[in-house]
């Protein structure tokens, strides 16, 4: 666990009224049409119900959270300016140097605003903007007014409601035509107080022909009490243009993660989610691609590790093909162990007249005693007749045959356990950038710690 | 899957404890049991299968006379699998049509807008019970199936497979919600489904939902559902060597639900 002194330039009250989103909005000074988006959300948020499928949520109190907290006044530009306690937490999660061999730009989120944003001089020149979302708003109004909303509206879950009645933080990414931005744009988010929920926005805009890489990192330290991280990302890919969007959360074993993420594609784009879930204490999360024109591509590949008691990782994948020739894949990987619970909650739709789509999605799930869990909800949902649709889905215990294989071989069965797993795991982790992949196999090789025996 | 309450009056219970025939027509076993008054439109049966009894049980429920022609039909059929039992369940809807499948017979039902639902639970109670269930349906005009399943294991040495298939022509619309629920104390099961829907129809619509529930780590699950229309190969394959369009295309629906 990570210690560190809790300097807060402002901290909202406790629990969430109309009060402390006008307060949220007064302190970003805000123009009017955003206050007033906060507000119809705030009110859909309170009126709707909470969600009656899917994991429990009666432990959340929505009532119990910190809405707003903001670390420092002005968003840093360099390194050396960034207050000494946040660069202490940071230390431990290995930026600099990732920074310095990897990254074009980087946007670490500390609490609820964003502190430190820098790109790299040459992606600024080509017109890349890579900014965090509320300065981004003030910045450039007139295309965070164009698409704001416009993937995910404040009405679509109730969770987005609040994400849009409280957002705070997050990364704004516009790539203009033709650019192609050949090193992964990365963020780090964190939750580092007691029960502070933290409602990042993200705005990704690929414009024709565009290509961009998005990674977002998630650490958080270990706190008692319920912490609620609502996060909403929408992402737009204009014609031809290609994104990439990387994340892997590993928040604190007491996180509600209940994020909305969706991206629109438009013709000859291609969308890839690479999603991976390894903390939290309920995580619901189901990226989504909505294939709106003719050629569009999108790819969900994700691993889910349940991994402690009652820990639940409900995650899928969304796919809604609504014009011809579109096509689509999902992959999910999951494990569950020491009573954790997994799920796949999935959605394919064809309508009718989107011609000659295709699809295939594939679940499987690696479960490792008789108090986890692992279900499949997939749901196929096709009104053309020309579709290709494929799902498959398999649940099975660690193959007896391959472990007596390997043990026969001189390897003894702890590393024997883990190879297989590594290989079970494989085709997500290839996936990834090198630093990333590198990252990722040391949290599932922490996660695993112990399965063994 | 929920399970509706119907009055007593409307439910059956056999026991199949002796090995009298090994092919049973499931009409053929509840003809005796039900009583005049009884309805026929919404079913409800629970079939339990003794310790090392062995049967094929055709279900024909639907040839019941007139049901047909009825707008719409609910069956609820739930099995309870002891110890050894084997069952092998076949449900086929409208297999002369899928055999024999032309115009004339096509217009004779086109009428039929019946809507049929089916309920089917298998309870695996007893080590070592086995059930094969095989669903075949050909869904014409405005037809709209349902089939609800789950494979329900309740004991360790399990075994369940499912094979459920589907063909739509014009506007049917066919959903299927199949589940496999592998409780805490049935280690060792092994449950497969398979459901394959082949889309002709213009407005056909399918919503395949299988579901798979594992509550122990023991287990050997998998589930497929593939959507798909008539292949272009096999279709110019087949007119190749002089097989008009219409037969051919009966010929790969044929061969589709064997």
């Amino acid at each position: 666990m990570i210690e560190d002194n809790k300097n807060y330039a402002f901290k909202s009250e406790l629990g969430l009224n109309e009060k402390i989103v006008r307060e949220i909005s007064a302190q970003k000074q805000e123009p009017e049409w955003m206050l007033e988006i906060r507000l119809n959300a705030l009110k859909y948020f309170v009126d709707s119900e909470m969600p009656k499928w899917g994991p429990d949520l009666s432990v959340l109190d929505p009532q119990n959270i910190f809405y707003y907290v903001k670390q420092t006044e002005k968003v840093e530009r360099s390194w050396s300016d960034v207050p000494e306690d946040v660069k202490q937490t940071f230390e431990h999660l290995g930026l600099p140097q990732a920074e310095k061999q990897y990254l074009a730009g980087l946007g670490a989120q500390y609490e609820s605003e964003t502190v430190y944003h820098n790109l790299k001089k040459e992606w600024a020149e080509k017109g890349v903007i890579f900014l965090d979302t509320d300065s981004a708003l003030k910045e450039f109004p007139e295309i965070f007014k164009e698409y704001f909303g416009t993937v995910v509206p404040y009405n679509d879950n109730k969770f987005a409601a609040l994400n849009t009645a409280v957002w705070s933080g997050g990364s704004f990414i516009y790539v203009p035509p033709k650019v192609h931005v050949t090193v992964p744009l990365q963020a780090y988010f964190r939750i580092n107080a007691e029960r502070v929920g933290q409602f990042e926005r993200t705005l990704i805009i690929a414009d024709q022909d565009s290509i961009v890489t998005y990674v977002e990192g998630c650490t958080a330290p270990a706190y008692s009490t319920s912490a609620l991280h609502s996060a909403v990302v929408e992402i737009i890919a204009k014609p031809s243009s290609r994104v990439r969007y990387y994340t892997i959360q590993n928040w604190s074993k007491n996180v509600f993660n209940l994020v909305t993420k969706r991206a629109v594609a438009y013709k000859n784009s291609v969308i890839e989610w690479i999603d991976g879930n390894l903390g939290s204490n309920v995580t619901m999360k189901y990226p989504a691609v909505v294939l709106k024109e003719e050629g569009a591509k999108a790819e969900v590949l994700s691993i889910a590790i349940a991994s402690s008691h009652e820990q639940v990782q409900d995650t899928g994948a969304k796919m809604i093909h609504l014009a011809s020739n579109t096509s689509s894949r999902v992959i999910s990987k999951s494990i569950s162990r020491n009573g954790g619970r997994s799920s796949y909650r999935g959605l394919i739709k064809v309508i009718k007249g989107a011609k000659h789509c295709k699809s295939f999605v594939q679940c499987d799930a690696l479960i490792f005693d008789k108090k986890s869990r692992s279900d499949a909800y997939p749901t196929m949902n096709l009104a053309d007749n020309t579709v290709n649709c494929a799902h498959e889905a398999s649940v099975s215990k660690i193959d007896d045959d391959q472990l007596f294989y390997l043990t026969s071989r001189g390897i003894d069965a702890n590393s024997a356990r883990t190879m297989i797993v590594n290989g079970f795991v494989e085709p997500f982790v290839k996936e990834l950038p090198m630093e990333f992949a590198v990252e990722i196999n040391r949290l599932i090789e922490l996660e695993m710690e112990g399965s063994v025996g | 899957m929920s399970t509706k309450s119907y009055a007593q009056k409307d439910f059956v219970q056999i026991n199949i404890d002796k090995y009298s025939c090994s092919v049973i027509k499931l009409k053929d076993l509840i003809i005796n049991k039900i009583r005049q008054e009884f309805d026929v439109m919404h079913l409800v049966v629970k079939i339990v299968l003794e310790k090392n009894i062995s049967v094929e049980i055709i279900d024909d429920l639907i040839d019941f006379e007139g049901l047909l022609k009825l707008s719409s039909v609910e069956h609820e059929i739930e099995f309870d699998l002891h110890e050894n039992s084997k069952l092998f369940y076949t449900c086929k809807l409208k297999p002369q049509l899928s055999l024999e499948y032309n115009q004339a017979i096509l217009q004779e039902l086109g009428d039929s807008s019946s809507k049929l639902t089916k309920r089917l639970i298998f309870n695996l109670t007893g080590s070592n019970a086995h059930a094969k269930i095989r669903i075949r349906s050909l869904a014409i005009s405005s037809q709209i199936f349902k089939f609800q399943t789950l494979q329900n294991h309740l004991h360790s040495d399990t075994f369940s497979c499912l094979c459920l298939k589907n063909v739509l022509f014009d506007s049917a619309k066919v959903e299927c919600n199949n589940s496999i629920k592998v409780n805490k104390d049935a280690c060792k099961s092994f449950a497969n489904q398979v459901n394959r829907n082949l889309i002709i129809g213009e407005n056909a619509h399918v919503i395949s939902s299988p579901q798979l529930e594992i509550e122990n780590e023991d287990v050997k699950c998998k589930h497929g559902a593939v959507t798909k229309v008539i292949d272009e190969e096999q279709f110019f394959y087949l007119q190749n060597r002089g097989i008009d369009a219409v037969s051919a295309k009966q010929l790969l629906v044929k061969g589709f639900l064997s």
